[in-house]
């Protein structure tokens, strides 16, 4: 049986992060960078991008796992209406947050506390938490839960070895993937967020594109320091908590 | 009863918002029209250029062991977890060193980033259920590689398969940051003009945009399965009874 080629993919991926990874390098010094982090507007819009992603992930991960959970055994037409969104590109659930929020007093576009971006992604996110946990979830074998109850655990550690183990990681992956896209989206934050603070994907690209030419260094120096940092955050979420699942794991048939 | 009421919320809340998008005038954005050639054509090269690729990476992050396929699932999978916009600054300035900028094939390899980690995700996933026994076994069956993708693996793979072309084509569809910036607004995709029309003050307009970047993904989708239908069904005639040993 021939096994596939993984090759192509990787080359043309890390090619493409890699280069773009190395020229924004090289086109800032370290006084863009010491420049960076005495500039109040970024970092302000650094704070404020934290709390929109932090929020909307935290919130789409309780409640696309606890959905997920509770419909494992048989979706019905859950299923098929939690996949509606799935259909609707982000720009098109920022229309409709423009539609039906824009009269509410603390909930509308262009409000401090960002609650229309927070619930865009929540309409978008929610749903694909859902379909991401959904099968594993299926996977999950109840007699792991059985056994503990056999032996007596406590209902924390029966939580933990029944489930919580198979659960951690891909929960957090999701987690991940729904917090670096909240924290860098541009469509949805430039729709419906406020002109100041911006949020860090509009700061940076409208440096990028709409400013003088002096101020792209700025825009690059924030990509690299970006990416570094969630480069990091993935190594490490990475080192410490795949070896911790699949040591418990291991022995598992699948 | 609890699971009912959990349904009705979720029903109501996801689907009363899309009422808002019923028209009651149409009228054919003459603008939005001129960008669907564009916009239809790069998502059925993206969309094919994804199941190649998915389909044969997913494939060796099945079945292939060891510490290097290891690496390389992470590093796919990078696109995920960076700012892909960020990351597209540095290459547009390689983009237009190469000749790639404002190109439709600029936009079709910057596009590939936030598309195929998803994209080779589902298909690994599908492999994985498929099981290495199964493929195993199909080996045995239909020693022609062509022919057991066209009988047995395409049609087994079918939800993945579809899965892929709804997630790549919603994707594609939402970028307005990427496209404009590698584009250059010389590759007009939808959301470069449904974009402004957000921000200004013709709901209607906004309305009509919205419902292009709704109907696309469902239409692209039905068709799909309608071929993917016919796919089966034909598989199913063909195969009437050849392989069924107990019948001669």
């Amino acid at each position: 049986m021939w096994r596939g080629n993984a090759w192509p993919a990787t080359l043309l991926i890390t090619g493409m992060v890699v280069y773009g990874l190395f020229v924004s390098l090289s086109m800032t010094t370290w006084e863009d960078y010491s420049r960076l982090f005495r500039d109040p507007v970024f970092l302000e819009s650094i704070g404020i991008s934290l709390y929109v992603a932090v929020s909307s992930t935290v919130l789409s991960v309780l409640i696309g796992a606890w959905l997920a959970g509770f419909f494992a055994k048989q979706t019905g037409w859950t299923a098929q209406v939690l996949a509606v969104p799935l259909f609707l590109p982000h720009l098109g659930a920022a229309y409709l947050a423009i539609l039906y929020l824009s009269d509410l007093p603390v909930i509308g576009p262009h409000e401090v506390n960002q609650f229309s971006i927070i619930l865009t992604y929540l309409y978008k996110e929610i749903p694909f938490v859902f379909f991401y946990l959904l099968p594993v979830y299926r996977r999950l074998d109840h007699r792991y839960e059985e056994l503990g109850l056999m032996l007596g655990l406590s209902r924390l550690k029966r939580f933990w070895h029944g489930k919580g183990v198979f659960l951690l990681f891909p929960v957090l992956e999701a987690a991940f993937i729904v917090f670096a896209f909240t924290l860098f989206a541009y469509e949805v934050p430039a729709l419906l967020g406020v002109t100041y603070p911006k949020l860090i994907g509009v700061y940076t690209f409208d440096l990028y594109t709409q400013g003088d030419l002096s101020r792209q260094p700025e825009a690059f120096a924030i990509s690299v320091l970006l990416t570094g940092i969630l480069f990091l955050l993935l190594v490490i979420f990475t080192r410490t908590i795949r070896p911790l699942t699949e040591r418990i794991s291991k022995g598992r048939v699948e | 009863m609890k699971r009912r009421a959990i349904t009705a919320v979720i029903g109501l809340l996801v689907l009363v918002p899309l009422l808002g998008l019923i028209p009651s005038t149409w009228t054919w954005n003459p603008r939005l029209l001129e960008t669907l050639t564009t916009t239809v054509s790069m998502i059925a090269v993206l969309t094919l250029l994804n199941h190649l690729i998915g389909y044969v990476t997913g494939k060796a992050i099945a079945f292939r062991a060891g510490r290097l396929i290891r690496y390389m699932e992470l590093l796919i999978s990078l696109p995920l977890f960076l700012p892909v916009l960020l990351l597209s600054f540095g290459l547009y300035l390689t983009w237009i060193r190469l000749g790639l900028a404002d190109q439709f094939i600029g936009v079709l390899l910057v596009l590939l980033l936030p598309t195929l980690p998803y994209t080779i995700r589902m298909y690994t996933n599908a492999f994985q259920a498929l099981g290495e026994q199964m493929m195993e076994q199909m080996v045995l069956i239909e020693p022609s590689r062509l022919k057991r993708f066209l009988f047995l693996t395409g049609p087994m793979m079918r939800s993945a398969i579809q899965s892929v072309t709804l997630l790549v084509t919603v994707i594609a569809l939402s970028q307005y940051a990427l496209v404009t910036l590698i584009g250059g607004g010389v590759v007009q995709m939808i959301a470069l003009e449904a974009f402004p029309l957000y921000s200004g003050n013709s709901l209607v307009a906004a309305k009509e945009a919205t419902i292009w970047l709704l109907v696309l993904p469902f239409l692209i989708y039905f068709v799909q399965l309608i071929l993917l239908e016919g796919w089966v069904q034909v598989v199913r005639r063909l195969l009437d009874g050849r392989y069924d040993s107990a019948r001669q």
